[in-house]
Parts: structure tokens; C-alpha cells; sequence
């Protein structure tokens, strides 16, 4: 059974994370790297793409102790209860939640985070990661001069939807292709 | 509240702008003191096709009212929204719906006839979400 693609962070011979896109095994870094967690691993890379089909989302240097994902990678932990939630769990015929979507959320917000360090952004800033109506999951950004939400549908054929707004009246809603990196999100929290 | 007209005779009646809507918050559905943006479940709605949320007209119910409707009252707190908010800012339907229910299950004792039941229509949407989580009053909090 094939398992859908997932990011990776590794270390890198050359000192380096780097954030790896699919299916578990080998994977590459960039030319002339050897990962430490696959050693061993044959040394081909072209395009962003190793061999084994990985795509390199990027790279970030090991010089600091914490993560910028740190408090992202925490607020998706936190959220893993409500995948134990039975069907009507309010008592008004709700749906429980599908590790699937927590998967696609956690996905989403991880991939826009490694395009964003790419973008000299430092510390990721973590969402609410909330139970959605009907099985989906509610990412919330509630800063103090702006709200930002995505929601992630259980239904994995539908895009996720999204809508902010700032104090100043700016808004910016859509849907958000989940193969993207969809960076601009969070520069948009930052702007 | 007592009502003197019966169930099978309810009319649909008009709701003015001035008139608020009761909904039940389920305590999974709070956040910092307000209710998340889940809380706001449109059932059925599709980013194409409207859903319906339901709730509770103030002309015929009350947040006390609202909140013993639910499986276990003690679970849930109760908030409000401005009809005139709902059709005019975000151009939302508004429309009257009671609940008749004249056949009585005894298994489900909290289903019973509801005058005040009126469903608000909308699509699946995050912005409408949002800014009902931002505009709408808490009514009775979460117990303890």
C-alpha cells in the first residue's frame, strides 16, 4: 500500500536541516551531502529532486538549539486529542476527525513554514489548530492587528478554503492549493 | 414558556433585524472565553451548496431555553446573534422554521416542539465564520 508523501526533517553532513517532501526512504539533501539518518545513500541530485522522488523544500542551519517549527510542531500535538473523538462528540451529530486531515493540515502549515525560513523568516508563528465543523481542521492566526483562518476539509478532493483580515481593513480569502508552498500566508502574519 | 397556541398551528412568522437568534456552544467549541469558529456548523453547507445553522428566535426562547434543548446541558453554553447582522452585513437567510414535532420519541427526550427554531442558510465559508465568532454576544458561559 503506497503511504502519502510526508516532510522530513534531517540532518545533514554538512551541519544543515533539511526538509524533505515524500514517501519514506532514502533521501538527498543537496549535491554532496550524506544524511545522517540514511547513511549510505547514493549521492544524486538535480532539480530539487533526489532520485527516490524527495523534493527539497530547504534547508536551514543546525547553529540554534530551537526549532523555528518548534511551537507549530506543539500545537499540532496538542490537537492529536481530538483525533480520539467519537462521531457526536457534541451531541449534535458532529463527525469525529481523521488523522488524514490532521495529516494535510500539519502538511500545510509545515510546507508554508520551510518556503517562509527561505524567506529570512526566523520563528514560525504556531495557529490554533481547532476542531473545523464537519471533520475538517481550523487553522487560527488571532494576532493583535489581524485574524487569520484556514480551514482543511475532511473531504482530501476539496482545496482548503481561507479568509483574514487586519484592523486596517486589508483582506485576503481564497482557496489555497495544498501542493504550493503557500509561504505568503505567513508573511502576510508578519507584514 | 408557556404557549398558548398548539404546536400543529405554529406559523411561520417574519423575524425583524432587531430580534436576536440563541445557539448552542458545546464547552469543545471554546476558545479563550468565545466560541471557535467551528462552532458556527452550517450542516450540509459546501463552499457551493447552503447549509443550515439552528437557532433559537428570542421571541419564543431564551439562553436557559437553548441550552436544556441539548443531550447534556451541563456541556454547553449558549451565545447570540443579531438578526439584522446576519442579513444585512453578511447577507445571510434568515428563516423561521419551527419545530413542530408532533411524533414524541421517548428515547430522544430532549427533542420536543420548538417554536423558536429558525434555521440561518449559508455556504461553507471561513470568512462568515470568522465574523460571527467576532460579532456575536455570550450569552451564558460554560458552567464552572
Amino acid at each position: 500500500m503506497s503511504r502519502e508523501p510526508r516532510i522530513h526533517q534531517v540532518s545533514t553532513a554538512s551541519g544543515q536541516w533539511a526538509f524533505l517532501l515524500g514517501k519514506d526512504g532514502p533521501a538527498l539533501s543537496s549535491p554532496g551531502d550524506t544524511l545522517s539518518g540514511w547513511p549510505g545513500a547514493t549521492m544524486t541530485f538535480s532539480d530539487s529532486f533526489s532520485t527516490y522522488g524527495h523534493q527539497l523544500l530547504g534547508t536551514q542551519p543546525m547553529t540554534t538549539t530551537r526549532s523555528p517549527l518548534d511551537d507549530v510542531e506543539a500545537a499540532f500535538e496538542r490537537a492529536r486529542d481530538i483525533l480520539t473523538w467519537p462521531d457526536d462528540w457534541d451531541g449534535e451529530g458532529s463527525p469525529g476527525y481523521a488523522e488524514a486531515t490532521w495529516d494535510r493540515a500539519r502538511d500545510l502549515v509545515v510546507r508554508a513554514a520551510h518556503a517562509a525560513i527561505g524567506h529570512q523568516v526566523r520563528m514560525v508563528i504556531a495557529p490554533h489548530v481547532d476542531n473545523g465543523p464537519d471533520g475538517s481542521i481550523d487553522l487560527v492566526w488571532e494576532l493583535p492587528d489581524r485574524t487569520l483562518l484556514v480551514n482543511v476539509p475532511a473531504d482530501p478532493t476539496r482545496w482548503p478554503g481561507y479568509y483574514g483580515d487586519t484592523k486596517a481593513g486589508a483582506v485576503v480569502k481564497g482557496t489555497l492549493d495544498p501542493a504550493a508552498p503557500n509561504d505568503w500566508l505567513l508573511l502576510w502574519l508578519t507584514q | 414558556m408557556v404557549d398558548a397556541v398548539a404546536p400543529a398551528d405554529w406559523p411561520v412568522e417574519e423575524i425583524p433585524g432587531t430580534a436576536r437568534l440563541f445557539v448552542r456552544v458545546h464547552q469543545d467549541n471554546w476558545r479563550d472565553g468565545r466560541p471557535k469558529e467551528g462552532a458556527f456548523r452550517f450542516r450540509g453547507a459546501t463552499p457551493t451548496a447552503d447549509g443550515s445553522l439552528s437557532s433559537n428566535w428570542d421571541k419564543y426562547s431564551d439562553p436557559e431555553d437553548t441550552r436544556v434543548r441539548s443531550k447534556e446541558p451541563h456541556r454547553n453554553g449558549v451565545i447570540s446573534l443579531n438578526v439584522g447582522f446576519l442579513t444585512d452585513e453578511l447577507r445571510l437567510r434568515v428563516q423561521h422554521s419551527p419545530d413542530h414535532c408532533l411524533t414524541r420519541d421517548p428515547t430522544t427526550p430532549w427533542v420536543r416542539p420548538n417554536r423558536a427554531h429558525t434555521d440561518v442558510w449559508s455556504l461553507e465559508s471561513p470568512e462568515i465564520r470568522v465574523l460571527l465568532r467576532r460579532e456575536c454576544r455570550v450569552e451564558r458561559a460554560l458552567d464552572g
